[in-house]
């Protein structure tokens, strides 16, 4: 066997498969509206046949009347039937959108994918055009149109059209422009399909949705513009039903008589409505097409492992986490955190090892009480410095916040705010752990600069953030994290996003300044060389669970979790030169996909019967060393090398 | 030579715009060659020029000046969507997601090369299908992937339905750029060992450029150091990682961290060996675009362009004080017994 | 920065010229005699003839043109068909009404419209719920029907403002603010709902960035993050929607006035155009035309002052 198949993946997602006008259809949202739409649009152009009343018929036995049996709508001060009036005018409404519409989707259509797709001369030339089309009083034009043309709505509607696609154009480029950076339709070219090939089946279709989108939300607009120009009675002359002549109609007799007002203003507000609504179910249904297939929530044990009785926190450690679990809010929450423990002594360095969806990054932010809105800690207990920290508000651990733990996290160039500069982005955390402000807090902030030995800080604080380098930004950041004199902090993958030689100066610059402030360190990572540089303690993560703790030494001489020793297998730098990598097979589990028993064992090669039967406890192993897996002593003893 | 190269790079330059009308030069004159079959890494950090070279022989980027030959035929410096596409060189991106059209198919997706070719060829496209089948089952994805659409994969299957897409018209040439970079440890050894076998099947060369050396170091037979767009130094995988001579390419080694507690404590003490304050700004044009940073650097560094000289069988180092450098102090563990783990391994 | 500026005020001289070439070129492109048009059916053969002689229209249209615009650089934009006043003094008197109830309306939109989309993604919940459901029901509603209804409300049932006219500010600061209001309340509905839309997405994304998580945790109060960092960061791309925002409002005008019988451009705009009296309609183009150019100076200044990589390039 060559390779290693990943588990089978989530069944078929319906979402992905189906055309988008289905995926629409499908969400309530959607069904309304198109139904709606459908409803008026049939109604109106069926007018001459189901209208109850000719709309030019006066009833004058039934001036104003309200609501009735004979009339549904009521009547105007002539006596004309309002529903009749309503679907009749609405044909000329809906009639004038479309003309908009398409003649919009004609203009803006070509421009914008050309534009985007081609660049360089046409799309410099295209975007002036647009801009300076941007900025027409569009209504004077109109009206223009109307006083030349003898109030022809067709006329002003097609104006609008192409006065309105500049706007289009705008969005179709930037969508065809985003779409022609996607490395797919670099890979199309490759193959060497011709330019409109890869415009109609790779650069079309991601543009779609925003198409939709903007004609939509056009529509809306144009039926507001359209019953205004009919509401000036510059469109169909009288006695013409209109929608806007309508709502004329009864301003001019308010006084008397208010409820003439709701049928045609109401029958506007739901049209505009209905078609604004139609782009925003559009957006999110397109949005979610493309994402992952929503995960099928199947109801799950939260299974609490049943270690000898309730671990209770360590009192002479900086922080002793016991028992956390975090999971989402909502109906059928779903767990992320279960049961994770660990230490940090003061000035100690710890590593939280795991990959992606091991739950590391939540860990680091439940400890500093930052997790995201929609998750919380169900159970557990995070003791700082021998008070418990776990149920503290917002405000009360604010007071903790910067001046005792601190954080740093893994893009440098995100964590600066862009606004402002560097100096007073230092600045606002000194004020906020120092209570100082102005000169003397700016003042601090150079000194922070310096010691974070960023040369000539004076120049780098008058910079802002995109105008430094990545290793800048993150002694940036940490400067700011220092600020308060933390004896804690936390740095999710500080090193990541940077270059192997910076990454060298952040962690020697890191190691220096808990050495001068003995502030322990609690370090999320993926990357076991982090661990050795810098890592006195290694805490191992897999699929919310702590599965290993170790001093770093142990962990890469000795792992006493089959997970460590795979982990650290797989890696090309514990290969020997021509050899096959050890790798592990399948994938991390999904939250929603946890086993009862050990969550590593479908993929581990000392697996045993009894390893998927319950929830594994973990073992205290030797000084300072757990480990959760039932077959850690054959694992130490060496018997099972693969 | 022993073989004819498969690809042979001579005196590439490629400029971008830069500020205020300037020209950045991202590749300067750069020479390589990959043999059929053969794995060339390209090193480097992020500035270094690794992935414009990747573009440049893809034809997605504006070479300036220098050829490009495949098979001995010089390539069409322009770009590509003006040439004539060549089937016999394919390209798996880092990124899983945007290399991917989320709108297609697996099965399209996977198809569409070969039938673009198919079509070009004016041949029949009767067994489209089945080859698609039988690539996406040697790339280990399951039977029922064809009618899915990528949303529904992890970000290492993706990656196997690029590399599906790549080797389905059966290339001569692959280039990978940070193929695995973005992937975790354990998927990354997967995707790994799947492109060695399938290399190790189809005979197909690697260009492979990486940031990442162990990776680099385990893929390649030949590697290339690159720093501000210029060759620093080439050699076998095994002569530039174990015994560096450029000062760059030690420094590079010295910062990345090994595996190992102990002897990432004299990894750290040679990387303080090697630090200096950088010496006023980078040095453009005539001079080594290491020197200010450079603990050996003399002032012939700072005026001078120094040239590739051979070291060893097929090595070149570009410094003017190759020879005159004392040895790197290793370190003293030897890498055979660094750590039981990997004496597990074996 | 100063590119910036410079760009913009190039891009009106293109502009002015599109919008009256357009005007014209439309105009003898229309089949039948405008003349007719103008007068209606019953027009007399030498009233027509007269007016051909007044609107030059025995010339081609390019001729025609040409005189319009060598008119305009001296500040000339002809006579009404209707009145034979000058366009300009009949512009020059409507202008400060429509310009004191466009300024207003974005300001109006710009505080109300960020107040309420912070409030809505910030608080979440049943409050941003409310905050959604107003802004929808803000953008659907047409604005001209909302004028009314407000002009029945507060006007007509309880007497709390002036129903139509307008006071100048000069004249009474107070009885100025009283006759803008409603109108006011009726032209920024949009502008506001779409601010507030735009408010809340901007805040939302703020919300979730790294900068704000590490200024939270680095142990920054959290009024200092809402009011320094988010509404910062946020008054970006609301900056930009203003701008579209000033230029609807401007077009709105044409609806509104006509209602709260102000004497503005916009409804001099819309009698224009029932009387056919296309100068009048040329001249508030061209008077559109400067105010949009100078509304969008605004907001590249604000934009440029608000966004460091643009003030800094």
């Amino acid at each position: 066997m060559t390779t290693l198949p990943e588990p089978a993946p989530r069944p078929a997602a319906n979402a992905a498969n189906t055309g988008l006008v289905r995926s629409v259809l499908r969400s309530p949202r959607g069904a309304i509206v198109v139904a709606f739409l459908v409803v008026l649009i049939l109604a109106c152009a069926l007018a001459p046949l189901i209208a109850p009343y000719d709309p030019l018929a006066q009833h004058l036995s039934a001036v104003r009347s309200g609501p009735s049996g004979g009339y549904w709508l009521g009547t105007d001060s002539l006596g004309r039937d309002l529903l009749s009036r309503l679907l009749h005018g609405g044909r000329s409404s809906l009639l004038g959108v479309l003309e908009a519409v398409v003649t919009l989707l004609i203009v803006a259509l070509p421009t914008g994918l050309l534009a985007g797709y081609l660049g360089g001369t046409f799309d410099r030339i295209a975007m002036r055009v647009a801009e300076v089309v941007m900025s027409v009083p569009v209504v004077i034009i109109l009206l223009a149109v109307l006083s030349i043309f003898n109030h022809s709505m067709t006329s002003a509607m097609i104006a609008f059209g192409v006065l309105g696609s500049s706007g289009l154009m705008r969005v179709i480029r930037g969508a065809a422009l985003t779409a022609r950076e996607e490395l797919y339709v670099t890979a199309a070219e490759l193959m060497g399909l011709s330019r409109l090939q890869v415009v109609v089946r790779h650069v079309l279709p991601r543009c779609r949705g925003a198409i939709i989108i903007q004609a939509s939300l056009f529509a809306a607009v144009t039926l507001g513009v359209q019953t205004g120009l009919t509401f000036l009675s510059l469109g169909p002359p009288p006695p013409a039903a209109t929608w806007g002549g309508m709502v004329a109609d009864a301003a001019s007799v308010f006084n008397q008589d208010a409820w003439m007002l709701v049928p045609p203003g109401a029958t506007i507000a739901l049209t505009v409505l209905a078609f604004g609504l139609l782009g925003d179910v559009v957006r999110d249904v397109s949005a979610e097409k493309y994402a992952a297939a929503p995960a099928s929530r199947r109801k799950r044990r939260t299974g609490t492992p049943e270690t000898a009785g309730r671990p209770e926190p360590a009192t002479d450690m900086l922080l002793s986490v016991r028992d956390l679990s975090v999971a989402t809010d909502g109906e059928r929450p779903l767990t992320l955190l279960d049961a994770v423990g660990f230490d940090i002594a003061a000035g100690e360095t710890v590593g939280l090892v795991g990959e992606s969806g091991s739950g590391k990054t939540m860990t680091a932010r439940a400890v500093i009480g930052l997790l995201p809105g929609n998750c919380q800690i169900t159970s557990g207990r995070v003791v700082f410095d021998g008070s418990p920290v776990q149920d503290l508000d917002q405000r009360a651990f604010r007071k903790l916040r910067g001046r005792r733990i601190a954080m740093i996290s893994q893009e440098p160039m995100a964590a600066l705010d862009p606004s402002f500069r560097i100096g007073s982005l230092v600045a606002e955390v000194v004020r906020a752990v120092d209570g100082i402000k102005g000169k003397a807090a700016h003042a601090r902030a150079i000194e922070l600069l310096r010691m974070v030995e960023i040369p000539d800080p004076e120049a780098v604080a008058r910079r802002f953030p995109h105008q430094i380098s990545g290793g800048m930004a993150q002694r940036v950041a940490i400067a700011m994290a220092i600020a308060g004199r933390p004896e804690l902090l936390i740095a999710d993958e500080p090193t990541t996003a940077l270059d192997v030689t910076v990454q060298a100066e952040i962690l020697d610059l890191l190691r220096s300044l808990q050495q001068q402030n003995n502030m322990a360190i609690l370090l999320v990572t993926h990357d076991w060389g982090v661990v050795a540089d810098v890592c006195t303690k290694v805490v191992v993560m897999y699929a919310g669970q702590v599965v290993e703790t170790a001093p770093a030494g142990a962990v890469f001489d000795r792992p006493a979790h089959p997970y460590t020793r795979a982990l650290l297998l797989s890696s090309p730098e514990n290969t020997h030169i021509g050899e096959r990598i050890q790798a592990i097979p399948g994938s991390v589990p999904t939250p929603q996909r946890w086993p009862a028993g050990c969550r590593f064992a479908s993929r581990c090669d000392l697996a045993q019967p009894g390893c998927t039967e319950g929830a594994i406890p973990v073992k205290d192993i030797s000084e300072g060393r757990l480990s959760r897996c039932l077959r850690v002593d054959t694992l130490l003893g060496g018997e099972a090398r693969r | 030579m022993k073989t004819d190269p498969l690809l042979q790079v001579e005196r590439l330059c490629v400029d971008y715009p830069g500020r205020r009308r300037q020209r950045f030069r991202a590749v300067d004159s750069v020479d390589l060659t990959v043999a059929p079959g053969e794995t060339l890494g390209v090193v480097g950090e992020s500035g270094s020029g690794k992935s414009t070279i990747a573009k440049a022989i893809l034809g997605i980027a504006p070479v300036t000046a220098g050829t490009v030959r495949f098979e001995g035929s010089e390539l069409d410096p322009r770009r590509v969507r003006r040439r004539k596409p060549i089937t016999d060189i394919q390209v798996v991106f880092q990124d899983p997601v945007s290399s991917l059209d989320p709108t297609k198919t697996v099965g399209y997706t996977v198809a569409e090369p070969l039938v673009a070719r198919l079509r070009r060829e004016r041949g029949g496209t009767g067994d489209v299908r089945r080859q698609v089948a039988e690539m996406l089952d040697r790339v280990g994805l399951p039977e029922n992937a064809a009618s899915r659409y990528p949303a529904q994969f992890s970000g290492g299957q993706r990656q196997r339905i690029a590399i599906a897409r790549a080797f389905i018209v059966r290339p001569r040439l692959v280039v990978c750029d940070e193929a695995v970079s973005a992937l975790d440890l354990s998927v990354q050894a997967q995707i790994l060992n799947l492109l060695t076998d399938v290399q190790r099947e189809l005979g197909v060369s690697y260009l492979f450029i990486s940031h990442d050396l162990s990776v680099i170091e385990h893929v390649s037979d030949r590697v290339l150091v690159l720093y501000r767009g210029r060759v620093m130094e080439t050699g076998s995988a095994a002569s530039v990682v174990q015994s560096p001579q450029h000062p760059y390419t030690r420094v590079l080694l010295a910062a990345a961290p090994v595996h190992d507690p102990l002897r990432q404590r004299q990894r750290r003490e040679l990387r303080a060996s090697y630090r200096i304050e950088p010496r006023g700004a980078a040095p453009l044009g005539d001079s080594c675009p290491f020197a200010h940073r450079c603990r050996f650097a003399v002032d012939r560094c700072f005026q001078e362009r120094p040239v590739l000289r051979p070291t060893g069988v097929d090595g070149a180092v570009a410094c003017h004080r190759y020879g005159e450098l004392p040895p790197d102090a290793e370190d003293d563990i030897p890498r055979e017994s660094r750590s039981t783990t990997t004496e597990g391994s074996k | 920065m100063l590119k910036l500026l410079a760009h913009r005020v190039a891009l009106s001289i293109p502009l002015v010229l599109l919008v009256s070439v357009v005007v014209f070129a439309l105009e003898s492109l229309v089949p039948g005699d405008p003349a007719r048009t103008i007068l209606g059916e019953n027009a007399t053969p030498e009233g027509i003839a007269a007016l051909h002689q007044q609107m030059g229209l025995d010339q081609p249209w390019l001729e025609r043109y040409w005189h319009w615009l060598s008119g305009l650089f001296h500040g000339d934009l002809g006579a009404s068909l209707f009145t034979g006043d000058a366009v300009t003094s009949e512009l020059n008197a409507r202008l400060g009404v429509t310009v004191s109830l466009v300024l207003c309306c974005v300001l109006v939109s710009a505080v109300a419209g960020t107040a309420l989309g912070m409030f809505s993604a910030i608080r979440g919940g049943p409050a941003a719920r409310v905050v959604d459901v107003l802004s929808l029901t803000g953008l659907a509603l047409p604005n001209f029907w909302v004028a009314i209804v407000l002009v029945a409300l507060f006007a007509v049932k309880i007497r709390l403002f002036p129903a139509t006219g307008y006071v100048p500010l000069a004249e009474s600061p107070g009885h100025w603010l009283r006759s803008l209001v409603l109108p006011v309340i009726a032209l920024s509905l949009f502008g506001v709902t779409a601010v507030a839309k735009q408010a809340r997405d901007a805040t939302l994304e703020v919300q979730d960035t790294d900068y704000i998580r590490v200024l939270r945790g680095n142990g920054v109060a959290e009024s200092r993050i809402v009011l320094k960092h988010m509404l910062r960061n946020a008054a970006i791309p609301v900056v930009t929607v203003l701008g579209v925002v000033a230029v609807s409002m401007l077009s709105g005008t044409v609806f509104v006035e006509g209602v709260f019988v102000l004497p503005g451009l916009g409804s001099l705009a819309t009698q224009a155009t029932t009387d056919h009296d296309l100068p009048v309609i040329l001249g508030i183009g061209v008077y559109f035309t400067v105010v949009v150019i100078i509304l969008n100076l605004l907001v590249d200044l604000a934009y440029g002052m608000l966004n460091p990589k643009v003030r800094a390039s």
